[in-house]
């Protein structure tokens, strides 16, 4: 959650949601709002639970279903048509759900085709809308193979039984050049679960004029020199830092990066039970908190802002330090855009005199699902993507980093984006978000608790017990 | 059954079949309209009330989705989340009816008034009605922006704020923000019920209180507001409803119900649940507790309104 895609995405696809929503008046949306969910509740709820849906044997001579497959445009909601589609040899198809919105991959995926004659159907849906749609595909035994997958998914997918587990599958080769924080994303109670995509994850930005006129000629490596740094930037009209703590699923990535700069830090102990009340969780709110009370370094308004908010603080130029998202640096340095223009520079995200540099992983996924007709071609689409051809294409055609280590030293690459090799050392220390079922609840009882803290109504003490209790007994839902 | 039968024979005769076969030939008319609504609102809405007694969470399939009765109302009640964001909406509900009524009424009163460019400011005020809540929140978004927005820059310059302000960042003026970008979009609904309940009251009883030599303020207490007072309970129990289910503009403004959960309303609330945890059964359960709330609200004001008929 939270990489590129969302953050492009989510306030133009929230707004549409509601204007369709909101274009509805009075009673009617009430009925409305009662009549989808009960739609889509029926439509999932009569059918088998989706541990065991049947799957049907692969037909070997389907002429009708072939040519109704070949037909699919790539944007028809193709996920609850009942055409099956055959995995005769020389005609493989394999039929994925994905958020390629702005076509920029469609040349890779002609490639593919190209490399192996196997033919891809697309469904293609806005980020906010994906989970809904697998939710769907997966109750409703559509036929698609492959979905993308975000980082916190993992976890739900894989204890429902909806996905393949691919641990056998990705051997040593595959995984020698893919940092094991990548693997990271795609991995649940030790196996694998799906082929990362792409990396995502918080990185420091600074604007090296304003540190440069306060006297440091290199950013912070540690919380503390952040808060030095900070103070001494600022100043009457001026900003040390800014950061996106809104209510929302960022703020826990700031929480979990600051937290893991110290060693051992850990959100919930072996037996899932919470625990970062005790474990780091509580020092990396304290210091949160202190940011804005004690040093007066952060502008209050982070409480309301969001990744792309900052991003446009950051752009006035009278910030010196933030965290957010690979993927800005352009629009941050183009005049025409941002007053801070070309001083904005990134850096490792602080660390502490035990940890080198400590972000949080954001990165995304593919997965096959288990009731998929195309098992074979489906990995080998998973395979293609993992190479080089497709990794380092995306990367200039698309903007997505790359999840193959040896990428960040390749020339053409370190020519097309500025400070390319910081990413790739960025991207190796990595926390994780909490791989539990049920994340997206638990992280919304943290960032309640969170926000007291932060708004000075509660101790970071107080809120990291209650919200670990709360944690803990959510699981007790009903 | 056959006693009836045998009593419409008595009275009968051809008259009473005649009216039966029309009443028929009516009931098969409206068969095709009766069975779609049934179709796409009575089984959906029996549907969810089934659902809402079951455990349904989509996100652990593998606990399926046993009947518990009643249990997820009885959930519901032990939440003091649920009991937060019941608090929340009817902060919101109250203020903000109460403001849209006393402006609306204002507003209403001036309008109906005759003035030069009477046309011109009732368009000028049934403007922001047209607009989308979502535009709305998008634009008040833009207004309150802490570093751009325009409402720092005025109060700034108008010297009542030294440094801008994050109105959006506090738990006490985020919901009072919402209720002023919310009341600045309906304002112009209520004063157009009210303008139009103002119109049919007769200019006879004015031109009467004149000649007894009645005050402007006589005027409106013993003659506008007794006679408005129906216009005004159906305009607040619309209004009412309306706000209880407040969820589009606090979406866009807040994204997540923030700060700390202080504008997470009870729709919010079951958003939440059913949409983002997918505790169906569980969201089905809010779903028909926020239904329950606005019949009583409704019964409420019919009661009043029955009472208040005839002044």
């Amino acid at each position: 959650m939270f990489g590129r895609t969302d953050r492009d995405q989510a306030g133009s696809d929230a707004a549409w949601g509601l204007l369709s929503r909101a274009s509805m008046s009075g009673p009617r949306r009430l009925a409305a709002l009662m009549l989808v969910f009960t739609l889509l509740l029926s439509a999932c709820g009569t059918e088998a639970a989706p541990t065991n849906t049947p799957v049907p044997p692969i037909p070997t001579d389907t002429a009708a279903a072939s040519s109704a497959a070949n037909d699919t445009p790539t944007t028809a909601p193709a996920a609850s048509t009942p055409t099956s589609a055959p995995a005769a040899a020389g005609d493989q198809v394999v039929n994925m759900l994905w958020t390629d919105n702005n076509n920029l991959r469609q040349p890779l995926i002609a490639d593919f085709t190209a490399a192996t004659g196997i033919k891809v159907n697309q469904v293609q849906v806005q980020y906010n809308e994906l989970l809904d749609k697998v939710n769907t595909t997966v109750q409703g035994g559509g036929d698609t193979d492959v979905i993308e997958m975000d980082t916190i998914w993992t976890p739900q997918f894989a204890s429902a039984g909806w996905i393949e587990d691919l641990t056998d599958k990705i051997g040593a080769d595959l995984k020698k050049d893919i940092p094991e924080s990548s693997l990271s994303a795609v991995t649940y109670k030790g196996k694998l679960y799906g082929m990362p995509w792409f990396n995502s994850a918080k990185h420091l930005f600074y604007n090296s004029k304003l540190l440069q006129d306060a006297g440091f000629a290199n950013p912070p490596a540690t919380l503390d020199e952040f808060v030095k740094q900070a103070q001494a930037t600022t100043k009457q009209g001026q900003w040390g830092s800014v950061w996106a703590w809104k209510q929302a699923e960022g703020l826990i990535c700031d929480w979990v990066a600051i937290m893991y700069t110290k060693k051992g830090a850990r959100i919930l102990d072996d037996n899932g039970k919470a625990v970062f009340n005790k474990e780091g969780g509580t020092e990396a709110l304290q210091w949160m908190v202190d940011l804005l009370y004690k040093y007066k370094v952060a502008d209050p308004a982070s409480l309301e802002y969001n990744e792309s908010d900052v991003q446009k603080a950051f752009q006035t130029g009278t910030y010196a330090l933030t965290y957010n998202w690979e993927g800005d640096l352009p629009a941050d340095n183009d005049p025409t855009k941002s007053k801070a223009a070309p001083n904005v520079k990134i850096g490792l995200l602080p660390g502490s005199a035990d940890v080198r540099s400590s972000s949080v992983n954001g990165s995304e996924g593919w997965a096959i699902l288990k009731s998929a007709k195309n098992k074979d071609a489906a990995w080998k689409l998973l395979q293609y993507m993992a190479s080089p051809a497709w990794q380092k294409k995306a990367a200039i055609t698309a903007g997505d980093y790359p999840i193959l280590s040896s990428l960040y030293s390749d020339p053409d690459l370190q020519k097309q984006v500025q400070d390319f090799p910081i990413y790739g050392e960025q991207f190796k220390y990595l926390a994780v978000r909490p791989q539990v079922p049920g994340y997206a609840q638990k992280s919304d009882i943290i960032q309640k608790h969170m926000h007291e803290a932060l708004l000075g109504k509660v101790p970071p003490q107080e809120a990291m017990d209650a919200a670990a209790n709360e944690v803990n007994a959510a699981t007790s839902n009903p | 059954m056959e006693q009836t039968a045998v009593t419409a024979k008595q009275r009968g005769g051809k008259i009473r079949t005649g009216e039966l076969s029309e009443r028929a030939l009516g009931l098969f008319m409206l068969a095709p309209m009766a069975i779609v609504l049934l179709i796409v609102i009575g089984y959906p809405l029996a549907d969810s009330f089934w659902l809402s007694l079951h455990r349904a969470n989509l996100a652990s399939p593998e606990q399926g989705q046993p009947f518990i009765g009643f249990d997820n109302y009885l959930f519901a009640f032990r939440q003091p989340a649920f009991w937060y964001a019941i608090q929340r909406t009817l902060y919101f509900t109250v203020i903000s009816v109460g403001l849209e009524l006393a402006l609306g009424l204002l507003f209403a009163v001036l309008l109906n008034e005759r003035f030069r460019g009477n046309l011109g400011a009732r368009l000028a005020m049934i403007l922001p009605w047209a607009l989308l809540t979502v535009a709305n929140g998008v634009l008040w978004a833009w207004i309150l922006n802490p570093t751009y927005g325009i409402f720092n820059a005025t109060l700034m310059n108008m010297g009542v704020l030294q440094t801008p302000k994050s109105w959006l960042s506090d738990t006490f003026w985020t919901m009072n923000m919402i209720i002023l970008a919310d009341a600045w979009k309906t304002v112009p609904n209520m004063t157009l019920l009210l303008l139009a309940g103002l119109q049919t009251i007769p200019s006879e009883l004015y031109e009467a209180a004149e000649i007894d030599g009645a005050s402007r303020w006589q005027k409106f207490a013993r003659i506008t507001f007794p006679l408005l007072r129906p216009v005004i309970l159906v305009a607040v129990a619309l209004r009412t409803i309306g706000a209880f289910r407040v969820f589009d503009i606090i979406y866009v403004l807040t994204g997540n119900g923030g700060p700390a959960d202080s504008t997470k309303v009870i729709s919010f609330y079951d958003y939440d649940q059913a949409f983002h945890y997918l505790f169906f059964g569980y969201g089905a359960a809010i779903s028909w507790l926020i239904t329950a709330f606005m019949i009583v609200l409704i019964v409420i004001y019919m009661r009043l309104l029955r009472s208040d008929v005839g002044p």
